[in-house]
């Protein structure tokens, strides 16, 4: 059985960080965070799809690197 | 070609949900009143409209204040701009309620409503008021404004088009979830390999989209509740889903037999997929929140949810669900390949 499992935790800690990142940014002080209550709070809109995609491209990153190392290990027993 | 016509399907739903998600006019609406409270006499208030045509439709602009059952008008009204108006009020010394509801109506943005705009000041609250020349007997009529837009609730205002991406994220991490319910299933009946990795696989892109929903959630929060996380049943049960779910991997890649943990794991994700149901779907309706959807109701009453909302919901929904199972299908045909190469 290959180690579907390994590291994953480890990952997901780094995928969580990265992730709460920007929130982390825009919690610097209330007055830093005006900017989200602007024009309707329609930038909240903005930060929530910019997440979303955010974590779908980080877990695409994820499955390349594993992909990348797949490939290796074929031409290296080629 | 024909076996792909469903990613191109969801993806094309997704481009739509976005552009469409963020497009469509919020309806017209009251943004905010100052000053909000109102004492005995004459007041002055301003009024900011959101969206709204106030200059453009003012020969049939109506506006009253609804406090209990009386209705009080305003003795001068001037229109700065189609978004701001000054209005004077004469407040009599005894009310019926301690709120005032605004209300606005013209030809174009239709009956807008705030409720509770202003708090009274140093009013005397008494059961009924005997009507007087002050109150008017306004609402005339209710009506709806045209052309295709989202509701502009109070608090929420643009922030409501979340809902096509929070939401969708958690529909999708159910779907995915019980896709692994059933591949765990599956095994526990073959005993194959393949499907105990296809269930841990569904059960990770769904945790992905868990990820997704909570950070989205978190940071919605943070500018309609005010903190970037309340201590509240559904988003505690969603948490703890969550955790739950984290428990499966740690188990999974605990135990190195892979019958074994095949085995061990499928019950789990039996066991977790209840649990995860418990916390999502069962224990925040018990009990009232701040979120929708709990307290008894579903987050479908015409309320949180409305027509023209659907119709971007819906697609949204079905769009993220088969985003997350392509992702799975291409998760599986790597884990495929790796299998063959392990047992080679």
């Amino acid at each position: 059985m290959p180690d579907f499992g390994k590291h994953f935790y480890v990952r997901a800690v780094y995928v969580v960080a990265l992730l709460l990142l920007p929130a982390a940014l825009l919690a610097q002080g209330e007055s830093g965070a005006e900017w989200m209550y602007e024009a309707g709070k329609i930038n909240v809109v903005f930060v929530v799809v910019a997440v979303m995609l955010l974590a779908l491209l980080l877990y695409l990153l994820m499955m390349d690197r594993r992909l990348r190392k797949l490939e290796n290990e074929e031409k290296l027993s080629k | 070609m024909a076996r792909n016509w469903w990613k191109i399907l969801s993806a094309l739903l997704a481009i739509f949900s976005l552009i469409a998600g963020l497009k469509t006019p919020l309806a017209p609406g009251i943004h905010r009143v100052s000053p909000d409270r109102l004492s005995y006499g004459v007041n002055q208030v301003e009024i900011l409209g959101y969206n709204t045509r106030f200059s453009e439709a003012e020969s049939s602009l109506q506006l009253w204040l609804q406090n209990g059952s009386t209705s009080i008008c305003p003795y001068e009204r001037v229109v700065v701009d189609d978004q701001r108006m000054r209005v004077t009020f004469s407040i009599p010394e005894k009310v019926e309620d301690s709120f005032f509801h605004l209300y606005i109506n013209n030809d174009l943005d239709g009956t807008m409503m705030l409720e509770s705009a202003f708090l009274h000041k140093n009013l005397t609250v008494v059961e009924y008021v005997e009507k007087d020349a002050q109150s008017c007997l306004q609402p005339l009529s209710t009506q709806e404004a045209g052309g295709f837009h989202f509701p502009n609730q109070s608090i929420l205002n643009e922030s409501i088009r979340n809902l096509f991406f929070h939401v969708p994220s958690w529909f999708a991490m159910m779907f995915l979830m019980s896709v692994s319910l059933f591949y765990s299933i599956k095994h526990l009946r073959s005993g194959g390999l393949r499907e105990d990795v296809f269930a841990e696989n569904a059960a990770r892109v769904g945790l992905v989209f868990a990820a997704a929903g909570l950070l989205t959630g978190s940071v919605w929060a943070r500018f309609t509740w005010g903190a970037w996380w309340v201590s509240d049943p559904r988003l505690n049960g969603a948490a703890l889903g969550v955790l739950v779910y984290l428990a499966y991997f740690v188990l999974k890649s605990s135990v190195n037999d892979s019958q074994k943990s095949g085995r061990l794991g499928a019950v789990y994700n039996i066991f977790a997929y209840t649990m995860m149901m418990l916390f999502i779907m069962v224990l925040p309706r018990l009990t009232d929140s701040l979120h929708p959807g709990v307290g008894g109701n579903p987050a479908f009453s015409q309320y949180d949810l409305d027509d023209n909302m659907r119709l971007v919901f819906y697609p949204a929904v079905l769009a993220w669900i088969g985003i997350g199972v392509w992702i799975f299908q291409l998760r599986n045909r790597m884990a495929m390949i790796e299998l063959k190469r392990n047992y080679a």
